[in-house]
């Protein structure tokens, strides 16, 4: 009986292998984001009070890695071109525009001065917040409440962030994309 | 810097149409109706189980939140300074999420229920809709949390001179990269023009009988041969970087935002980020995730070039 039970545990481990790599093969097809340090993503996550959401993935970097001519997935439909109403189309005379100048990136200093702006309007929000958060309180209302509390915790690390970020700008850093 | 006036948000008649708008006695009674109210300072409301705010919170700071599928995305924009905040947490704990593609699809929808609303609206209202149409195409793979610095030709330019005419439009990706053959249409037709169906509701122009590349999938572009008997514009397919495809147009091709919502933003970024996504990568392709970053600054800031 312990051999059936064994048994069985293994075969479970084996086609649970098998299913998480024929999937993988699926996802293949798109590129993989960049793997930065971060939280393997976990669709099963539960949050108190609501829907599960799937932890942030690492960011990913477009047109890195992958390969030329995306695999479709089996069984999508392979429709082909109808024509449309001539009367809809450009006229044979439409004109080309010309094309716009090339958009210039910030310097050095500009980019300081927006990251100092940025700063501001992070205390500014987290003040504004934090007011809204007393209301709250004293309104009795659970929901904001927490609401708040998320968001004012989320600024102050996101203010930390940016700061160090611009630590970095004004000590001669790599300017941001 | 933008000048309004707070004072001119008249919300209330906007409440009324959207209540018009949406469903009738005669449509889907399980389709969720577009709800909006007055706030001091803008407007919040609800469609289905999504709830939004849309408010400057000071003079010159416009702040909108959106709550969906236990998520808060949030914008803070200086009007001023040019800065942008962006985020999005799971709304109970705060932890970072992505967007998923049910998100993609409650925007959308969002989108959909706000576009009827016509071009004249107030301020907030206008800037949500842009807001929810250009985060409706939001990748998985581009980080929620994002800060954009923003200025007039620096990191947007607006297209109003080129409306109704062709304007090139190129990305780059795995195939190539910008300007060259196969990821660039010489003229992408720039214009109101509304669906046509299909993956991308986009028309394209064949230069003569023969084959092509199209693609098909809902999470990746499969590659397989389509054919036409004529040159001519068709539609009801995705080209797949075909180099013999140079024009395209329909779905408000080159308007900011999923589809036509309702708004008519022409711009650089935005032209070449429906020219990513509608030729050979699907909407939330990784491919266009430097296009749509580049333009998700624009739905704040551009005008409105009217349809």
């Amino acid at each position: 009986m312990r051999r059936l039970i064994l048994a069985l545990a293994i075969l479970a481990v084996v086609l649970a292998v098998v299913l998480v790599w024929s999937r993988h093969g699926d996802d293949a097809a798109e590129p993989a984001p960049s793997t930065a340090a971060g939280p393997a993503r976990s669709p099963s996550i539960a949050h108190a009070g609501g829907a599960a959401r799937p932890v942030a993935a690492p960011s990913g970097e477009s047109g890195e890695g992958g390969q030329s001519g995306e695999r479709g997935q089996s069984g999508e439909s392979q429709p082909q071109p109808v024509p449309v109403d001539p009367a809809t189309a450009p006229s044979p005379d439409t004109p080309v525009s010309k094309p716009a100048p090339p958009q210039q990136p910030f310097t050095r200093e500009e980019t300081i001065a927006k990251r100092e702006a940025d700063l501001k309007l992070l205390d500014d929000t987290r003040t504004r917040l934090a007011a809204d958060l007393a209301t709250a309180q004293g309104a009795g209302s659970a929901g904001s409440v927490r609401e708040l509390e998320v968001r004012i915790a989320r600024l102050a690390e996101l203010r930390q962030k940016r700061a160090a970020e611009l630590d970095a700008i004004r000590a001669g850093g790599p300017l941001p994309p | 810097m933008v000048a309004f006036d707070a004072k001119r948000i008249l919300i209330g008649a906007f409440v009324v149409m959207a209540g018009c708008s949406t469903s009738s006695p005669t449509e889907d009674p399980a389709a969720p109706e577009l709800q909006l109210a007055d706030t001091d300072n803008g407007v919040s409301g609800t469609f289905g189980e999504t709830t939004f705010t849309s408010e400057m919170v000071s003079t010159n700071v416009l702040e909108i939140t959106v709550k969906l599928n236990g998520m808060m995305i949030t914008a803070l924009v200086d009007y001023d300074s040019g800065v942008m905040e962006f985020d999005g947490f799971a709304k109970d704990t705060g932890e970072s999420t992505q967007m998923t593609d049910d998100d993609r699809a409650a925007l959308t929808a969002l989108e959909g229920a706000l576009a009827p609303l016509g071009g004249e609206l107030p301020f907030a209202l206008d800037k949500l809709r842009g807001f929810v149409a250009t985060w409706a195409e939001h990748p998985s793979t581009v980080d929620l949390q994002s800060i954009r610095l923003a200025a007039e030709t620096r990191s947007w330019t607006s297209l109003c001179y080129a409306k109704n005419t062709y304007y090139p439009a190129s990305h780059d990706c795995s195939v190539d990269g910008f300007w060259a053959d196969s990821t660039t249409l010489d003229g992408a037709y720039l214009s109101s023009t509304g669906s046509f169906g299909g993956p991308d509701g986009t028309a394209w122009y064949f230069p003569a009988a023969g084959s092509y590349q199209c693609c098909s999938g809902s999470w990746s572009c499969g590659r397989y041969t389509c054919s036409v008997g004529a040159a001519g514009w068709y539609a009801g397919v995705e080209i797949d970087h075909d180099t013999r495809i140079e024009n395209a147009y329909g779905n408000c091709f080159g308007v900011c935002g999923s589809g036509c919502p309702g708004s008519y933003q022409y711009t650089v970024d935005c032209v070449n980020h429906d020219a990513c996504v509608r030729n050979g990568h699907v909407t939330a392709s990784a491919y266009c995730d430097d296009q749509f970053v580049s333009a998700s600054d624009d739905w704040a800031l551009a005008p409105d070039c009217g349809a």
